[in-house]
């Protein structure tokens, strides 16, 4: 468009271009801005110029301090003027300015003036206008004046007061709650949203006392909300207590019933909120997903997108866990696949993909194949994904599964997409042994025509470890020669050693495999060369049909058990010199990162859009803190941290956790504190532990936070000596100690004088989960049987009378702290047995597996049979006492 | 999770993908490049849909957005990953209506940029800092619309006060237009005191 193309577009360029704000310029603006000084306010030209400001902003515009100052003070002028439209800008204004604490002082007394006018706008402006720019000391001086505005009969000032309040408790929970009673009287309200806004309130202000918000919800269920946004507010909280409820209570579901009654109200949000919240019941039986099911199929054939988007979306769900269920929707779902709505279209086509059975797989793949080529490459991924896990699920299917793979895999597409492609071809060829020679072809033929050299070098490399498994290996070597020939350096370096691979495994091919190496001597590229060079010679036998040695496969195929980053920084310090670079000089020591876990279904990101990123790795940080900490610097490196436990209840006047560091012979425990009183502050807090529980346990170091101000959390420390290697457990009794000083919260200073304090903290139990980290592996057989039986351990337990199966698989997971593999902590409804599979790493970095069978013996006793597999024998057995004694 | 429904954003962007006006009630996005490159993200995306007739919706980022074009007007309201889409869609369709019946059916980007501030007192009166305030587009229309009006005259002086206030506005309009005073535009002045009084009485 750089030239004038069309002539008659001309003249209607111009007026869409056409703007009030044509050319605005922000110092012109300002300087108009002068008008608010006039003594004869224009409220029309005020107004204009406002606008305008607010235009400025809405464009991403600033003002610079010195602006906003005049500005704002401009501003202030204007509530001279009786012109209702000029002050509601000015009220816009104000809050856009977000003023500072000298600044809101003068116009403080106009707010309060218009806060108790006649005039419902004004009153219900201030108040949200106020609220927003107010601190806590101004905030005593209008309490008054809010109470009564939530009570007040405009709903429009009854609401403007809630939600300030809502914004309030953040800052000022203390006012806040004492509001209880007229909040609790707005929630009667006839004015649906006032309803809305208290009954969020309210629940806001007693969200820590479960007992009241039980109270709450027990009262409104029984029918008197009229809002339709405050009954999905009550169905959120009702579920909430059932959530917290559950583990107490058996038999009948509380409120089950008015979660059921809400599917069946006037207002589509209402049912939507109330179907949802049955779905994600914890354990919900068929029966009760049957009806919330029923309303959301209903939904899918709905005109609105909208509609049909919260449906899929939430049937995609309830499908990962309950895909029987959803199979009656079934026929709706296809008839979706063709949707307008690409996003639709996506999630019905994946639920359909977990909710199919075996036969109608190839049907759904014919309709899955003219769908992707009108979808874009984010939603193609997904539904890679979906097949993979199909595949997974249906092995018997791999062939046609496979194929629409490799077929997909030929088309255009970028390069994630064709990574997922690969990825997913790679799982299948691992966990599915008959795939294993048509998916290595399918490989094979990708990389003849392959533009993304990061895939080549992967498949090439994959090649390398599985190609000599096939019964006839030589068939590869065709397509991995080719690779020398015609691609770029990185790719040539990978055949080659791919090449190597084969050579070494494969005797028989050895010959064939040297002349082709020789050839590779020639290569333009150095890596290249090297590359050929060095293989040639640690092959050796000079071409002829030998075996190769047991060193030669651990150096071609062993992995280097060195973390990169160590090595790097090894050979950077490596100064060159007579001696020559020892490897095994380089630390070994691994940041301990639970590898993704790729096959476990039920944590397969849920929508369209990318898996939330997991929490940041903490250890790291309280790595960094310990050894920062001279008493702790010797005590070697940090092998695990606990999650936090809590020490006091919720809501205290101190809130106390507590992190678990254990080292080799070492254990130190982090005490975080908090402060939650704004008029004290504590200083030299000490806890004092009592570890007469713990025999094996003494006390080698402490140390103190000097000082602990209200709201900025600090920590203390204590350190135990235990016997090495050893994983010692106890109990440990907290005392927290400090000084305690009373601070003026107008000035926040502390008075001279301090009193001694103590405060009684929940005890603290070292248990022998904490001494193994969760680890998980990828593929837990191949693991398993590389392990060997060498120093296995089995043994039988009877667990007596559980609730359930999934009961007792969970705490047999907890007593033993490691992390579950490829899904097995899921427990399906109604089932007898169970295998549950788990990996971690023991302390002394021992690699431990453990394989659980549960069955159930009877009508609830459950026993367990425990096979545990590890690297050294002590450790097996270590496991089992953890289990015999638990 | 989030117990009470919020309200991440909400945009009106232009045919092009231009800020009209735009509100952001959370801190996801806390610089205007951020916020900028969010509502360009939101844009291309949505471009190619039809959102004329029914409110369409799409998830990316973790985010949920509902949208409704109408002219060159888009809008847009955001909400986290684990919202009711049919609430989102409640507040677009408020926001929307809303905006419609302050334009008085001609939505178009002029008019909306003529009627800026209509437009922002509208976005105040939808949300509160995330937190949904009214979704009836005719509540909301009613109290930004409101502004002429002074609550505490009594109706009959309102209407002639309403009267004189629309003839003063022609007036200015005329003068800032002209620069003089045509004999015509004083008659028509005249007229409009002549109707405002007529219409006080019938009332």
């Amino acid at each position: 468009m750089a030239q004038p193309l069309v002539k008659k577009d001309d003249d209607r360029d111009d007026e869409a271009d056409y703007s009030p704000f044509l050319g605005i310029e922000k110092g012109a603006v300002l300087q108009e801005a002068r008008v608010f000084n006039d003594p004869q306010l224009d409220p029309r030209r005020c107004s204009q110029v406002i606008t305008k400001l607010l235009y400025l902003l809405n464009q991403g515009e600033t003002f610079t301090k010195v602006e906003a100052t005049e500005v704002f003070f401009a501003v202030t002028k204007l509530f001279q003027s009786k012109d209702i439209g000029l002050r509601r800008m000015v009220y816009v204004m104000i809050k856009e300015l977000s003023p500072s604490a000298d600044e809101v002082i003068i116009v403080t007394s106009s707010l309060m003036k218009d806060m108790t006018s006649k005039t419902d706008m004004y009153r219900a402006n201030a108040i949200r206008v106020l609220c927003r720019i107010t601190d806590g000391t101004l905030l005593t001086q209008i309490e008054r004046y809010l109470k009564q505005a939530i009570v007040d009969k405009n709903p429009v000032v009854a609401s403007a007061a809630l939600v300030s309040g809502i914004h309030l408790l953040q800052t000022n929970p203390e006012i806040v709650k004492r509001w209880s009673n007229e909040v609790q009287e707005a929630v009667q309200s006839r004015a649906a949203l006032v309803q809305f806004h208290a009954l969020a309130l309210l629940h806001q202000i007693r969200q820590n006392d479960r007992l009241a918000v039980n109270k709450l919800v027990s009262s409104l269920t029984k029918g008197s909300v009229r809002s339709p946004l405050a009954q999905c507010l009550l169905i959120r909280y009702t579920s909430q207590v059932i959530r917290e409820s559950a583990n107490t209570q058996a038999g009948d579901r509380p409120f089950y019933d008015f979660l059921e009654g809400c599917l069946r109200h006037k207002a589509e949000m209402v049912i939507f909120e109330a179907a949802r919240a049955i779905t994600e019941l914890n354990g919900v039986t068929t029966r009760e997903l049957t009806p919330a099911i029923t309303v959301l199929q209903l939904f899918l054939s709905s005109s609105k997108p909208v509609l049909r988007f919260a449906a899929v979306r939430t049937l995609n769900k309830v499908a990962m866990t309950h895909p029987m269920a959803v199979t009656n929707c079934n026929i709706d779902m296809e008839s979706l696949i063709s949707d307008q709505n690409r996003s639709i279209a996506t999630l019905a086509i994946t639920t359909l993909l977990k909710t199919g059975n075996e036969s109608s797989v190839d049907r759904l793949m014919k309709q899955i194949t003219n769908f992707m080529s009108d979808i874009a490459d984010e939603f193609k991924i997904v539904v890679v994904e979906a097949i993979r896990s199909l595949c997974l699920k249906f092995p018997l299917k791999h062939r046609s599964l496979m194929n629409f793979l490799s077929n997909i895999l030929r088309e255009e597409g970028g390069f994630d997409y064709k990574k997922a492609i690969v990825d997913s071809i790679v799982i299948l060829i691992r966990d599915i042994p008959e795939a294993k020679e048509t998916g290595l072809l399918h490989l094979c033929e990708f990389i003849e025509d392959c533009e993304f050299t990061y895939l080549s070098t992967q498949i090439l490399h994959f090649l390398g470890i599985e190609g000599p498994k096939t019964s006839d290996p030589s068939k590869y070597i065709r397509y991995i020669y080719n690779r020398v020939h015609l691609e770029n350096a990185t790719v040539r370096a990978a055949a080659v050693s791919t090449l190597a691979k084969f050579g070494a495994m494969v005797d028989t091919l050895k010959p064939r495999i040297f002349v082709l190496l020789r050839r590779c001597l020639f290569d333009n590229d150095d890596e290249v060369r090297d590359r050929a060079t060095l293989y040639l010679n640690t092959l050796g036998g000079d071409g002829a049909v030998v075996q190769t040695g047991e060193d030669v496969k651990e150096f071609l195929f062993g992995s280097l058990d060195i973390p990169l980053v160590n090595l790097e920084n090894s050979l950077k310090n490596y100064e060159p010199s007579e001696e020559s670079f020892d490897i095994y000089s380089v630390p070994r020591e691994v940041k301990t990162q639970p590898l993704a876990e790729k096959k476990a279904p039920g944590k397969k990101p849920t929508g369209l859009g990318a898996p939330p990123a997991g929490p940041p790795s903490t250890v790291d940080a309280y790595e960094k803190l310990l050894s920062s900490i001279p008493e702790f610097a010797n005590f070697g490196k940090l092998f695990k941290s606990s999650a936090p436990v809590e020490l006091t209840e919720a809501e205290t006047e101190y809130a106390v956790n507590v992190v678990k560091h254990i080292f080799d012979g070492h254990v130190v425990f982090q005490y975080n504190c908090t402060n939650t009183i704004p008029e004290q502050l504590l200083e030299n807090v000490t806890v004092i532990v009592d570890a007469s529980e713990a025999e094996e346990f003494a006390e080698v170091a402490s140390k103190p936070l000097r000082s602990l101000p209200y709201d900025s959390p600090g920590q203390t420390f204590v350190a135990f000596e235990k016997p090495e290697g050893i994983p010692a457990v106890g109990k440990f009794s907290n005392m927290l100690r400090f000084i305690v000083k009373e601070v003026d919260p107008s000035t926040g200073e502390a008075e001279d004088d301090g009193v001694e304090d103590e405060y009684q903290l929940e005890e603290l139990e070292v248990v022998a989960a904490d001494y193994i980290l969760k680890v998980g592996v990828s593929n837990f057989r191949n693991a398993w049987e590389s392990m060997g039986a060498d120093c296995e351990r089995i043994d039988e337990y009877g667990l007596g009378p559980r609730e359930s199966l999934a009961e007792a698989v969970n705490a047999v997971i907890d007593l033993l702290g490691m992390q579950p593999c490829e899904g097995t902590e899921v427990v399906p409804n109604n089932s007898r047995s169970h295998t549950c599979l788990l990996s971690g790493v023991y302390i002394g970095n021992v690699k431990v597996l453990v394989r659980l069978q549960f069955g159930l013996d009877g009508p609830k006793d459950v026993a367990m049979k425990l096979a545990v597999r590890s690297e050294d024998e002590a450790v097996s057995d270590a496991i089992h006492e953890i289990v015999a004694s638990g | 999770m989030e117990l009470c429904p919020s309200i991440k954003n909400i945009l009106l962007l232009d045919s092009e993908g231009n800020r009209v006006a735009v509100k952001y009630y959370s801190d996801d996005w806390p610089t205007n490049s951020a916020k900028e490159a969010f509502e360009r993200a939101v844009f291309t995306k949505t471009q190619k849909t039809n959102a004329r007739t029914e409110a369409e919706i799409t998830m990316f980022d973790n985010y949920i957005v509902v949208y409704k074009f109408v002219q060159d007007l888009h809008f847009f309201v955001t909400g986290g990953e684990n919202e009711n889409e049919i609430i989102l869609a409640t507040v677009l369709q408020g926001f929307f209506d809303a905006v419609g019946l302050l334009l008085r059916g001609n939505e178009d980007k002029r008019e909306a940029l003529e009627n800026l501030d209509l437009i922002l007192l509208c976005l105040d009166e939808i949300v509160d800092g995330g937190i949904i305030l009214e979704t009836d587009a005719n509540v909301i229309a009613g109290k930004v619309d409101s502004h002429s009006m002074d609550v505490g005259a009594p109706l009959s002086e309102q209407t002639i006060t309403q009267a004189l206030a629309t003839a003063r506005e022609h007036l200015t309009r005329s003068l800032l237009q002209t620069e003089y005073i045509p004999d015509v535009t004083l008659m028509s002045l005249q007229a409009c005191i002549l109707d405002a009084i007529f219409v006080a009485d019938s009332t």
